[in-house]
């Protein structure tokens, strides 16, 4: 009887304390702050990375403060819920050099979601819906801006990692403060990809008024031009530490990239690089490496003419070639350059 | 007896002016004997490299009147000369280039800069029978060289077709200008030239890195430039320099390519232009100066034929005097209708200017489009390169770049 007794108080004093157990835990959910929500948050319904996060490619792994911002914000929605109790890993937007974001950015992302659970689940909370795939598009502004001087930023790179593989090698660098040459290295960069899309601007417009002229057959002569090529010429043999300019397209399809190749004595090369996922980040570097100037192989054709009556298009066309390594594209090269000259004459 | 002998004097002269206003009427026409040709001096030995100067001819002023009835008056087309404030200049550098006397020759747009001697002009007149240019030639360091009225007429031969090798109608103008230039140069010293292209080399870039490179340069009361100190030839922000120089150098290039493009479509139209207009010219010119003839000349026939009527009693006389009178109502009336066809070549002459001037306007509107475009997106750039140049400035040496770094009074 006594046993009886004994057992039902303890099974009241169980039911009890089970109770209070039960409220305490109720109390103390209630009362956990909700996390603050950052102002240009992606929604985090999709599980799935945008496609245009893959765009990512860098320049010569140089990242940008908008790409590492961009990122981060992305980055970190991948990793949480709502409800979630991780407001300490919001990484704040970096004010200006944005190296700081640089490394927390490229944790907390990923394209499709998985690493975002798995960031949750770091923090000892649920978060385990991956919801963060959004963060796609982080990769885009993050790769594309790659080539900006204040380069602030493996942010970028993480950028890369949120939204496509393709960020990644971006997200490699950015950390640490820049020396002066870095600096000046980043500006030559920039002016190198300046010149590129000059030079290339300045060559279409003659091509199209030479062709123009060709088409209309008339016979007025003009010396321009031969100063343009002189020039590009100059700049190809003076030894220039950093004339190597190098335009690469990277990423899997969906973007592109400038790439510089840092240190080609001379020469301008451009390449496309058809590289995806991953690589396509290294797309501009691979770029940079183009041909040096003048070093290309001399064979011209025996049907070639030496060119001295050559105008600026057939200039240019007789340079490429003679500059061009592999045959194929140089035989093509040469082709374009027999039938240009036919067409002039 | 008396009478008889004042009577054949008097019939002798009506009969000279009558046989004089024929002649003159009928034999206006007068052989052009062939111009003398002046020939521009051309160099036979290689140029010294500090003589190469390198000569930018600025689009020309077309100068066209402001008023409509003002154009008329001085029969200016505003579209011809706008092609031709584009055209001639284009044939001054060909001119300049084929001395071999010179560096880069181009055509830049009004407000170019960057080269070490600048042509400026305006054209006078230009008509395809004349040609009056005013030019003047300054230097970057901003002295004068010279500022001079060039006229002349024009070459017929250039006007045959079936020329093997088309040359300028005007082609002596140009020569004798290209002459004069290299005889400016001769006069300047080494010394001179030398400076000149330094001075040329710091306004580009004081131009675009006012901060770095402006007190580099001193400017004097008279507004000249001298080069005051040199930058070191391993500076990073000059080897940059250089660099966008070479891209101006092309820009300037292709902006003359469009020219010559824009000249290789003008040339033949025009050069039909300024045929036809030369025969319209030269035509309403004969006939204003046989209108004027035979109207003075039949109004001196007929006083002189009615003063010869009342001094002679003679039937004879009287019948001369009558006939003079006829003679010179004819004239006269022969004179007002080559005024009729003076108004005829007039009206000609507008309507070739009309004409070619419809025909060459979508010409200049296409070469003015794509001059503005291609200026537009080079501005772009610049302001890039500018923007470069300035961090470059900044981390090199530590400094803020701002213009103030210059000292006052240098640009």
């Amino acid at each position: 009887m006594q046993r009886r007794s004994v057992g039902r108080i303890g099974l009241v004093v169980l039911v009890v304390l089970a109770a209070l157990a039960a409220g305490g835990c109720a109390t103390t959910s209630e009362t956990l702050p909700s996390p603050p929500q950052p102002p240009s948050l992606p929604s985090p319904s999709s599980g799935t990375s945008s496609p245009s996060g893959s765009t990512s490619s860098s320049t010569g792994g140089q990242p940008s403060a908008s790409g590492g911002a961009a990122e981060s914000s992305s980055g970190a929605s991948s990793g949480s819920t709502p409800g979630e109790p991780a407001p300490q890993r919001w990484p704040t937007p970096p004010s200006d050099s944005s190296q700081a974001s640089t490394g927390q950015a490229p944790d907390s992302g990923s394209p499709s979601g998985t690493q975002g659970g798995q960031a949750g689940q770091s923090t000892g909370s649920t978060g385990s819906t991956g919801s963060a795939g959004t963060t796609g598009t982080a990769g885009t502004s993050g790769g594309s801006a790659g080539s900006s001087s204040k380069g602030s930023s493996g942010g970028t790179g993480g950028a890369g990692n949120a939204g496509a593989p393709s960020g990644t090698s971006g997200g490699g660098s950015g950390a640490g403060p820049q020396s002066s040459d870095d600096r000046r290295a980043q500006i030559d960069r920039r002016f190198d990809e300046t010149f590129a899309v000059f030079d290339e601007r300045m060559r279409k417009e003659q091509e199209a008024v030479s062709q123009e002229r060709a088409a209309r057959g008339s016979g007025s002569g003009s010396g321009a031009g031969s100063a343009a090529a002189e020039g590009e010429e100059a700049a190809a043999g003076n030894g220039d530490g950093t004339g190597g300019e190098g335009e690469g397209e990277g990423g899997n399809g969906t973007g592109e990239g400038q790439g510089d190749g840092a240190g080609s004595p001379g020469g301008r090369g451009e390449s496309t690089g058809g590289a995806t996922g991953t690589q396509g980040g290294g797309g501009g570097g691979v770029g940079g490496g183009g041909p040096l100037g003048g070093s290309g192989p001399n064979t011209v054709p025996a049907d070639i003419p030496d060119g001295r009556d050559d105008d600026i298009v057939a200039r240019q066309l007789r340079e490429a070639a003679t500059k061009e390594t592999d045959p194929e594209l140089r035989e093509r090269l040469w082709e374009e350059y027999r039938q240009y000259k036919k067409s002039t004459q | 007896m008396n009478d008889t002998l004042v009577m054949n004097g008097l019939l002798r002269r009506m009969l000279g002016v009558l046989l004089a206003t024929a002649l003159l009427a009928g034999c206006v026409v007068n052989e052009q004997r062939p111009m003398q040709r002046v020939a521009a001096e051309r160099a036979t030995t290689e140029v010294a490299e500090d003589e190469l100067l390198d000569v930018g001819v600025r689009l020309f002023d077309a100068n066209v009147p402001a008023t409509t009835e003002q154009q008329e008056k001085d029969r200016v087309f505003p579209e011809v000369r706008k092609a031709e404030s584009r055209y001639i200049p284009l044939v001054i550098r060909d001119t300049l280039e084929n001395t071999g006397q010179w560096g880069q020759v181009r055509v830049l747009p009004g407000d170019g800069t960057g080269m070490e001697v600048f042509v400026d002009g305006r054209i006078l007149e230009s008509n395809g029978r004349e040609l009056r240019l005013q030019l003047v030639v300054t230097d970057a360091t901003g002295r004068a060289w010279f500022n001079k009225v060039y006229e002349g007429e024009a070459d017929t031969r250039a006007y045959k077709d079936g020329l093997s090798k088309p040359h300028d109608p005007f082609e002596n103008v140009y020569n004798t200008f290209a002459n004069d230039l290299l005889t400016a140069r001769r006069a300047l010293t080494r010394e001179q030239r030398v400076d000149l292209r330094r001075v040329a080399e710091l306004r580009f870039a004081a131009d675009l890195a006012p901060y770095a490179f402006g007190s580099y340069l001193a400017k004097d009361r008279k507004g000249l430039y001298s080069a005051v100190r040199l930058p070191a030839e391993d500076d990073p922000v000059v080897q940059r320099m250089d660099r966008v120089r070479e891209r101006d150098y092309a820009l300037v290039d292709t902006l003359n390519e469009h020219y010559a493009s824009f000249g290789g479509s003008m040339a033949e139209p025009y050069t039909q232009w300024r045929k036809a207009n030369y025969e319209e010219l030269e035509a309403e010119a004969q006939a204003r100066r046989e209108a004027i003839t035979r109207q003075v000349l039949g109004a001196v026939a007929i006083v002189g034929g009615i003063m010869a009527g009342e001094a002679t009693g003679s039937s004879a006389g009287s019948a001369a005097a009558t006939a003079a009178v006829i003679g010179g109502m004819y004239a006269f009336k022969s004179g007002l209708d080559r005024r009729a066809e003076i108004k005829i070549h007039t009206e000609s002459l507008k309507q070739l200017g009309d004409s070619f001037q419809s025909e060459v306007q979508p010409l200049v509107v296409d070469v003015e489009g794509r001059t503005l475009e291609l200026k537009g997106s080079a501005e772009q750039q610049y302001a890039e390169w500018r923007q470069l140049l300035r961090e470059l400035y900044e981390n090199e040496t530590g400094l803020p770049a701002t213009a103030a770094a210059a000292p006052p009074g240098r640009t």
